[in-house]
């Protein structure tokens, strides 16, 4: 290397790295705590210490925005919990929606209230408002609102910008956790009025390169994943689990018709860290046995039983030891699915074995090119 | 029905299962032991040096032991989940065949003693009186019995910094409060069953309360950097040595110590 490129080199590194100013994001909802947060894909390393995974609950719809973004896997988004949410930025930005449909329109500036409690009110407003199709590229500009409603099917949906969110990451993830929002390691839960920080990327996305909404394989494709919400909550859905070894003891009559004859409701008291299905039966006896363990790990998707006719799917916000008797492990593929359906819908269960369900994740996250 | 896959070691009552996608759980019998958990945390490591050789592709995400068990989460598309129990299983061979030095030499490098302030009086220890009415005992004597023994830290989880410790003499067991409360005070020093703990946050908790410590049990380092991340240290270690010494009121409130 010659002086005078050390020189130039030197001079370079001791310039700081030119960043495009930040954009605010201005964020206006009546939604409780927690239902709005801001998800990757988690802190798995983190657990030997005793914090939640946590992550993103549908990794589907998280993978399709960072994807069509061109953004790497375990880019942060914003997770909404059933709709309801208001963004305006300081600057223009592109982003995509993805998961559940909020029928989300663009509002400009002079036309914006307050939320309006009536839902016929709001149902007008959408009715003269374009409609935003998920799963595509917009823009929105900063004397415009994004407008989230409450979701006719489905549960969570995600707004990923074409950006980087500036929220403090802990253990390699900005996720935000209800039960760990003391220690004050990331992001404080997001509140309305709240202002989140957006360093944009330095390239827009191009609809060719963003999207193939262009092409009519793009559009088929486009309504099938915006119908794919929609079939879910119309069917039963199967969860596919790793069975236990207290399923193992089962009767083979028991263990049919824990799988065939039944269907389980989903409880009113699920959310991020757990799911309730409720009207199981299992043999008393057998988990009296099982009560006197000790508390073991658990993992993503561990069946509880704290009693005899109810169940608890750990979800992404789960804590990491656990004590009661457990019947398996739903797949995680299916995990992404149960976390968009609503309390009252139905389920199912059948086993799967272990090489299936780790065939059916591998080819999972290979359609999204991330191993 | 093929199911998950499992692995029993002969002679030994320990079972490998793989429980999910990406982990495995090893599972010994149900007992609390010094000797057996030794065992757990010394294959915990040999796992992890062995199996984290590529830096930036290591195969173990991540681990977690409690008790009796050993959670290994791992990455799935380096290997398979019968690789993975085959891996597991050779290491504890490995482990169980040159056991007794490398196990002495271990709980000498890395297990510390721990010496935690505690004031047991009537407004930090709250269901003291309640637990000795019900353990049939003095108050005096549950305080004398828990600063007595030196505990073993068997388990990291529940919250962030809470530090499963064991175990309790037999007249100190107590089954969980009925109810839970709602919001346990921050360093409540409390027993359930065979065990102890510190709760290091307000959280619930069903647990009985005996006292309380004004130590603080994680630290978080802030770094002037922004966009370097915070670093997050427990006080308790797994396999760490931890001794409860009562302290007076003063004490606990020169100490930084309060009540809510």
């Amino acid at each position: 290397m010659t002086k005078r490129n050390l020189d130039t080199q030197l001079a370079n590194s001791a310039l700081p790295e030119p960043k495009p100013p930040e954009i605010d994001i201005v964020v206006t909802t009546n939604q409780c705590k927690g239902q709005l947060s801001i998800q990757d894909l988690g802190r798995p390393k983190a657990q030997h210490l005793g914090f939640s995974a946590s992550g993103a609950a549908d990794e589907f719809a998280l993978l399709t925005a960072n994807k069509l973004l061109n953004k790497t896997a375990n880019s942060a988004a914003l997770e909404i919990i059933f709709g309801q949410v208001k963004l305006s930025v300081s600057k223009a930005c592109q982003f995509v929606l993805t998961g559940a449909d909020c029928r989300a329109y663009l509002l400009s500036d002079e036309l914006s209230g307050q939320f309006s409690n009536s839902t016929n009110e709001q149902q007008e407003k959408s009715n003269s408002k374009q409609l935003l199709s998920l799963n595509r590229l917009y823009l929105l500009k900063p004397n415009q609102y994004l407008v989230l409603q409450q979701p006719k099917y489905g549960l969570v949906s995600y707004i990923a910008f074409n950006g980087q969110l500036n929220t403090p990451s802990f253990s390699n993830s900005q996720s935000q956790t209800l039960a760990e929002q003391s220690l004050g390691l990331v992001q404080a839960p997001i509140a309305s009025g709240d202002t989140l920080a957006l360093t944009p990327s330095t390239e827009s996305i191009t609809s060719s390169s963003g999207n193939e909404t262009d092409t009519k394989a793009g559009q088929l494709l486009q309504k099938s994943l915006a119908n794919f919400y929609q079939y879910l909550s119309e069917q039963v859905l199967t969860l596919r689990f790793i069975p236990s070894e207290l399923w193992q003891q089962l009767s083979s009559e028991k263990k049919h018709k824990i799988i065939s004859a039944e269907t389980y409701t989903i409880g009113a008291s699920s959310n991020r860290m757990g799911y309730q299905l409720n009207h199981l039966s299992i043999p008393p006896e057998l988990l009296a046995q099982e009560h006197t363990k000790l508390s073991k790990p658990v993992c993503y998707g561990t069946i509880q039983l704290p009693n005899a006719n109810s169940a608890i799917v750990l979800m992404k916000e789960r804590q990491t030891i656990g004590g009661y008797p457990t019947l398996g492990v739903v797949i995680q593929i299916d995990l992404f699915k149960l976390c968009q359906l609503r309390p009252g819908q139905k389920v199912k269960l059948i086993p799967i074995t272990i090489n299936q369900a780790q065939q059916q994740l591998i080819s999972f996250y290979q359609k999204f090119d991330w191993t | 029905m093929t199911t998950g896959e499992k692995i029993e070691l002969n002679n030994t009552n320990i079972c490998l299962n793989a429980l999910s996608e990406n982990a495995i759980l090893i599972t010994w019998p149900e007992r609390v032991c010094p000797r057996q958990h030794r065992q757990i945390t010394d294959l915990e490591h040999a796992l992890i040096q062995h199996l984290s050789v590529n830096r930036s592709h290591p195969i173990i995400i991540d681990t977690v032991s409690a008790y009796n068990s050993l959670m290994i989460y791992y990455d799935f598309f380096q290997i398979s989940a019968q690789q993975m129990l085959q891996r597991c299983q050779q290491q504890l061979h490995e482990l169980q065949a040159n056991s007794t030095e490398s196990t002495e030499h271990h709980a000498k490098n890395h297990s510390a003693l721990i010496e935690i302030p505690v004031y047991y009086g009537e407004q930090a220890g709250i269901d003291l009186l309640d637990c000795a009415s019900k353990l049939n005992i003095e108050p005096e004597k549950i305080i004398s019995q828990h600063t007595q023994q030196t505990f073993r830290a068997y388990a990291l989880g529940f919250t962030p910094g809470f530090c499963y410790l064991g175990q309790l003499p037999s007249s100190l067991q107590l089954t969980r409060r009925a109810t839970p409360r709602a919001k346990m005070p921050v360093g409540a020093v409390a027993i359930a069953e065979q065990q102890t703990a510190v709760y290091p946050s307000n959280s619930p908790g069903g647990w009985h309360i005996i006292g309380r410590t004004p130590v603080a049990m994680y630290q978080i380092k802030q770094s002037d950097d922004s966009s370097v991340e915070r670093q997050f240290k427990p006080l308790i270690s797994l396999g760490d040595q931890v001794k409860f010494n009562a302290i007076d009121k003063a004490t606990y409130l020169e100490l930084g110590g309060h009540f809510d």
